[in-house]
């Protein structure tokens, strides 16, 4: 899984994860938000090249969203596919992520509202 | 008058992707369609009926077998298919003889009502008659060579047929046969409540909702917290796992879906999950979510068995390494016992063990870990049946977890974990996710496989 990480002009760190995000493929992840969240709690995931994702990434996604939380941040999803965005409605965790339909949507609602990105 | 039911392939092939047992016995409101048709035909006064197909059909002869449950004589046969339907009628000629024929010819739902009496729609008509749709029709032969002169059948014949040329097709139709037709059929189960059907050995929890109109078959579990309807079809040997809700669905047959999930206008068949509103389908391959419920005969005294020999093989080739490296850290004077207290199940019955304490700083203590001998003490409780070899977590007598195994009734520990065998890391939820499924879903052969893999990743991890 080749995890693609930037900096979007807005200053907001946008992920992009392709293929799947499943099993023994959810450590790399793991392993990559976290430093990444220590530095900037508020952050995208581009998710227009995930095309699978299981209860196991969905629990790495949500360990994410819980650290960003904590440091009074978020973590926001953007450009589901639709089998990823079924997935996510079925477990209800559509209810639990802000999502967004482009990763410029994404980034502009950190900006539209009070969270403020790095360092947080 | 006798029925001739013809089933192509060509017709009902694209069901076989996603079924696989022959497309004619996909259940529509745990009926399989098949059943309509000999329904139909046992209402316009048939007594014999022939299924003829061009795919072998042998679930079909194993469901139907000599028709005597339906009070009927049924027989089958094939045909090539480059087969007309002249060419089936000419090699069924000695089942028809002479007498009248009603041929349903083709993949389609007939909308129909038990309380009518279709004895008459033919009769006074002195042409063949037919009623049709996209993929099929019903034609009525006074004999075989009336088939040269076929007319529609009268506008106000009391029934219709339905094209099934998809899954959404087959969908709409079992949410209309729920919503509105649940009367016209007869339905497997009883009703218990005004809409609300139930097969044999349904195990509702408490707290469960059902929501009419609904339709659930045999030998199913709805577990706690679970809503269901309205508007929902739950197929036989399913289960919906806790807090689940399933609203305008099919759950088809053996299927398991897992907790907390939410299923609105979706089909699920095993791990395959059909939505009808975006109009495309996911395969799962996330057994604690989705997953196929494998039917078979319990055999706990078989288990149990096994559990037993295999402890005490276990237990026989540790014991040589336990003693020589047990005595080998006593006169290097590390080593310790602690009496340790577990609980057996859920209901809260314990046993004591005493164990070796060990950290695993020296060479000894390390092999003492890696050759899992850390657990040569636990191998006597296995043996007696007090634990299994494999199965959940150890978990010590102490409030916190008390508490945990209060909802947990299948809770069955064992020497060795489940979640040991996925290697997930201690305390996280994936490990409560793991124990819980491989409860449901264990069988020997999986056992023997995981215990195989936590012995060697021991050996390896520990070096």
């Amino acid at each position: 899984m080749n995890i693609q990480h930037e900096l979007h002009p807005n200053g907001i760190p946008v992920i992009q994860i392709p293929g799947r995000l499943a099993g023994q493929e959810t450590r790399k992840i793991r392993e990559k938000l976290q430093p990444i969240i220590n530095v900037s709690s508020a952050l995208v995931i581009d998710c227009s090249k995930l095309e699978y994702i299981d209860s196991s990434g969905l629990g790495v996604l949500l360990e994410g969203l819980k650290l960003a939380i904590s440091r009074n941040g978020d973590l926001r999803l953007a450009g589901l596919l639709a089998k990823v965005q079924m997935m996510l409605e079925i477990t209800r965790a559509d209810k639990i992520f802000k999502i967004y339909p482009t990763v410029e949507e994404a980034v502009a609602s950190f900006n539209s509202n009070t969270l403020q990105s790095g360092g947080m | 008058m006798k029925a001739l039911i013809i089933l192509r392939e060509k017709d009902c092939g694209w069901l076989r992707e996603i079924y696989s047992a022959h497309p004619s016995m996909f259940p529509v409101c745990n009926k399989p369609l098949l059943e309509y048709f000999i329904d139909f035909a046992i209402l316009n006064g048939c007594s014999d009926v022939r299924v003829v197909f061009d795919e072998p059909g042998a679930e079909i002869e194993r469901y139907f077998n000599t028709g005597s449950r339906w009070g009927i004589c049924m027989s089958y046969g094939s045909f090539k298919k480059s087969d007309t339907i002249d060419h089936i009628i000419e090699k069924n000629s000695r089942f028809s003889q002479n007498s009248s024929l009603l041929i349903l010819d083709g993949f389609f739902f007939i909308h129909y009502d038990k309380r009518i009496n279709y004895g008459n729609w033919h009769t006074s008509s002195k042409s063949s008659l037919s009623v049709t749709c996209q993929s099929g029709s019903i034609l009525f032969a006074g004999n075989k060579n009336c088939l040269r002169n076929i007319s529609s059948a009268p506008p106000q014949v009391e029934f219709a047929l339905s094209p099934l040329e998809s899954l959404d097709d087959i969908y709409q139709i079992a949410m209309q046969v729920l919503a509105a037709e649940q009367h016209h059929y007869v339905l497997p189960g009883y009703g218990v409540e005004k809409g609300i059907i139930l097969g044999r050995n349904v195990e509702i929890d408490r707290d469960v909702t059902v929501n009419e109109p609904v339709i659930v078959g045999d030998n199913v579990r709805l577990s706690s917290g679970a809503v269901i309807g309205p508007l929902a079809v739950i197929g036989s040997n399913v289960i919906i796992d806790k807090g689940t809700h399933v609203q305008e669905s099919v759950v088809v047959e053996e299927s398991y879906l897992g907790s907390d999930l939410t299923l609105k206008r979706k089909v699920v068949n095993a791990n395959r999950i059909f939505s009808f509103r975006e109009e495309h389908s996911m395969v799962s391959e996330d057994p604690f979510l989705f997953s196929s419920v494998k039917t078979h005969i319990p055999l706990p005294t078989l288990r149990r068995l096994v559990n037993s020999l295999a402890a005490l093989l276990l237990a026989i080739l540790m014991c040589i390494p336990f003693l020589f490296i047990t005595s080998w850290m006593k006169l290097r004077g590390n080593v310790t016992f602690r009496r340790v207290t577990y609980f057996t199940n859920n209901q809260r019955e314990t046993f004591h063990v005493s164990e070796v304490v060990n950290e695993g700083k020296s060479l000894a203590e390390k092999a003492f870990v890696s050759l899992s001998l850390h657990r040569f003490t636990l191998m006597f409780q296995a043996i007696q049946g007090k634990i299994l070899l494999i199965g959940n977590r150890l978990l010590e007598v102490s409030k916190k977890n008390r508490k945990q195994l209060g909802d947990f009734e299948e809770y069955y520990p064992g020497v060795f974990g489940y979640s040991e065998a996925d290697d997930f890391p201690e305390e996280i939820l994936e490990v409560e996710v793991s124990e819980r499924y491989y409860t449901v879903h264990r069988n020997i052969l999986q056992d023997g496989r995981m215990l195989l893999k936590i012995l060697y990743s021991s050996l390896v991890t520990s070096r």
